[in-house]
């Protein structure tokens, strides 16, 4: 009540000069906004798991809203994306989780939690694509160091006895 | 739920189901899939027990793999780097002295070999004296780790001071502190001044050693603390990159109880931070420890072998007895090993004479002191490796109970307590082994004078023992007792609050 924000003028505005040469990258789309506000990899990573705890607890809506904010800080990031991805996927939405995986796999297309995970909606939508996906995630990590590399895994077998089955019905079938 | 598969399969199989390879080549698939295919119809054709453990597998497998797991993996491809997009990591702004990374490191050494380098000198007086110190950085019978350990704190006499006990009342009575001042250090002042440490470097931020390439500790991952059987899938972290992770590829030090991630998570292939800890480190142990542990049990399934190696079978060893197996041609080698082992270490002998913490140093090792001895390896190991076991699984599994967002603050209760009886019962059996090892040593015993001072020396022993089983069993007692009244508490408090709700 009655809070007055004084206007320092100059005071306020005297900025370092590393800040306005960062300020100015990100207006010429040269730098991220986590490059500006200094905010370096190993403090992302902890805040990602931070998300990804709020997503295991089942507090989806909040870990969006970190993810968001991670991908907003930087578009670069990768795996912020592809786990963006995963909690708009749980959230039903899915075709933001599809955009999100894009996204993520149009800067590194060997991304094994983006792979897997859009395969998986491709295959629910009916698309062929699901199956090059999930066969990618397969080959980028085969040794299902990621959740979604042995989900990917455990779906190409599932798929390839389901498909075995039909096979052999067209088989005996006259 | 995984009617979708059928879909998928029809998009396989349906318009060119005749021949695997056409389809596979058809549609364009990766040959995982194809021979996949291959694989699966041999199988289905051939042994249906095969078959059907496939299709058995696969619904495990895709049960334990939720979909859409949330999980963070940073980049490891060369079209992206991890690192993108993000603020280089900075050198290290602490305002501490890089030094103490070093006293910690020491700190550390020391408290993991605190038993050896308080038995250097004969006696186990449970302190560390400045003497003891400077003994240790000279004798050429430990392992440079500790004899640096050692030297860093006789060379740096204000760390050596931060140590330095003072009693319990020095924190509101600094006079009394100064007058309790007898320059020794005990475990519990390294323990307590580890834990300091970690605040510290929490507080102002891990220093960069001059030079050095990473300030992250490198350790363990500690195992995950989430909480368990909950419905949504539980966030995992993924592998750490290789390819990027900035300098460290840990998180940085100085994030203090925050999140670390990749810390409960899988492999990791950049150096894992892990939280202060006032635990002994595997790195920080004496290299010689674990083949100290080895000839110990060597020692202790061979213990006739030894005992009877030189003259009557006594139920006791000494260094003849080492050297009568060192020089009996029909010994075998690993006998050998084990008495070499022995007698290259005089330390580590010391410390096994002194195991069971019966009488003084006389050169003499009994059955009690090889199994108090492995005993004390085993946990030493067992918290420095956490590996399971011991008190410092229990430590993490309480952890992991505080932490549970799942439990009722009754279940949590409830469960620590359990979690405390268990370590009783464990130090229950321990006595019980002991007692059992003094008595049989007892037996064997003669009517000679040795024999008799001997089983004076044991008698001693198992009044000891028995002292400690009867507060043992007291400790379980009061611990069953204080369970069986907060269940009675809890539930009168659920009734009160029904009451209070019917009557509201």
């Amino acid at each position: 009540m009655g809070r007055v924000i004084k206007h320092e003028g100059a005071v306020a505005m005297r900025m370092e000069h590393g800040e306005v040469q960062r300020l100015r990258s990100f207006a010429r789309g040269e730098a991220t906004w986590a490059e500006v506000e200094g905010m370096t990899f190993e403090e992302a990573k902890a805040i990602a798991q931070v998300g990804c705890d709020l997503a295991a607890a089942g507090r989806l809506e909040e870990a969006r809203i970190l993810f968001e904010g991670l991908v907003a800080g930087n578009p670069k990031d990768v795996g912020a994306r592809a786990a963006l991805g995963t909690v708009y996927q749980k959230l039903g939405r899915l075709e933001e989780a599809i955009a999100e995986y894009s996204a993520a796999l149009a800067r590194d297309p060997l991304h094994p939690v983006a792979l897997a995970n859009r395969g998986e909606l491709y295959l629910r939508k009916g698309e062929r694509q699901g199956f090059t996906d999930l066969a990618n995630a397969v080959e980028v990590d085969p040794h299902g160091e990621t959740a979604a590399g042995r989900r990917a895994k455990a779906l190409v077998r599932a798929i390839t006895l389901v498909a075995v089955e039909k096979l052999k019905e067209g088989g005996t079938s006259p | 739920m995984l009617d979708f598969l059928k879909g998928a399969a029809n998009l396989l199989a349906g318009p060119m189901s005749a021949v695997v390879d056409v389809a596979g080549n058809a549609l364009g698939l990766p040959p995982l899939i194809t021979n996949g295919i291959k694989t699966a119809a041999g199988v289905a054709t051939g042994n249906v027990m095969m078959a059907a453990s496939g299709v058995l597998g696969v619904a495990d497998d895709l049960k334990k793999n939720p979909p859409g797991k949330t999980e963070y993996q940073a980049s490891s491809g060369t079209s992206a780097k991890a690192t993108d997009g993000y603020a280089a990591a900075s050198a290290s702004k602490s305002p501490l002295d890089p030094k103490l990374l070093d006293f910690e490191d020491a700190l550390k050494v020391l408290e993991a070999n605190f038993s050896q380098l308080d038995l250097l000198d004969g006696k186990k007086s449970g302190a560390l004296s400045k003497n003891d110190l400077a003994r240790a950085a000279h004798d050429d019978s430990l392992s440079p780790k500790l004899r640096d350990a050692a030297r860093f704190l006789t060379d740096n006499p204000a760390f050596f001071e931060r140590v330095d006990g003072r009693g319990v009342f020095s924190a509101v009575m600094p006079t009394l502190g100064r007058l309790y001042n007898d320059d020794s250090i005990r475990v519990g002042d390294l323990r307590t001044e580890l834990t300091k440490v970690a605040e510290e470097f929490a507080k102002y931020g891990r220093p960069q050693r001059p030079g050095g390439a990473s300030p992250g500790p490198a350790g363990p991952c500690p195992p995950p603390t989430s909480g368990t059987g909950t419905p949504p899938p539980a966030a995992e972290c993924p592998p750490r990159s290789s390819g990027g992770g900035g300098a460290s590829g840990g998180v940085p030090p100085d994030r203090g109880g925050g999140p670390r991630p990749g810390t409960d998570c899988g492999p990791s292939t950049g150096g894992g931070s892990t939280p202060p800890t006032t635990g002994s480190n595997p790195s920080t142990l004496d290299p010689d420890f674990r083949e100290y542990r080895e000839a110990l049990a060597i020692l202790r399934d061979n213990w006739d072998t030894f005992d009877s190696a030189v003259g009557a079978r006594d139920n006791v060893m000494t260094r003849d007895n080492l050297q009568a197996i060192l020089d009996s041609p029909a010994s075998s080698s690993m006998l050998k090993r084990a008495a070499q082992f022995f007698k290259d270490h005089p330390e580590y002998y010391d410390r096994l004479e002194m195991a069971a913490g019966v009488g003084e140093r006389d050169g003499i090792v009994g059955r009690p002191d090889v199994t108090a001895a492995l005993g004390q390896a085993d946990s030493t190991l067992g918290t420095s490796s956490s590996s399971g076991g011991g008190r410092a699984s229990s430590g993490v599994s309480v952890k992991g109970i505080v932490d549970n967002p799942n439990m009722s603050i009754e279940d949590k209760i409830q469960a620590i307590l359990m979690n405390i009886t268990t370590e009783t019962d464990d130090e229950i059996m321990d006595v019980m082994q002991s007692m059992a090892d003094a008595r049989d040593q007892k037996a064997t015993l003669g009517t000679s004078e040795a024999d008799k001072k001997k089983g004076a020396k044991l008698e001693s022993s198992m009044q000891e023992l028995e002292l400690r089983l009867q507060r043992l069993v007291e400790k379980r007692k009061a611990m069953f007792d204080l369970m069986s009244n907060m269940s009675s508490k809890f539930n009168e408090m659920a009734k009160t609050a029904i009451s209070n709700l019917r009557s509201a």
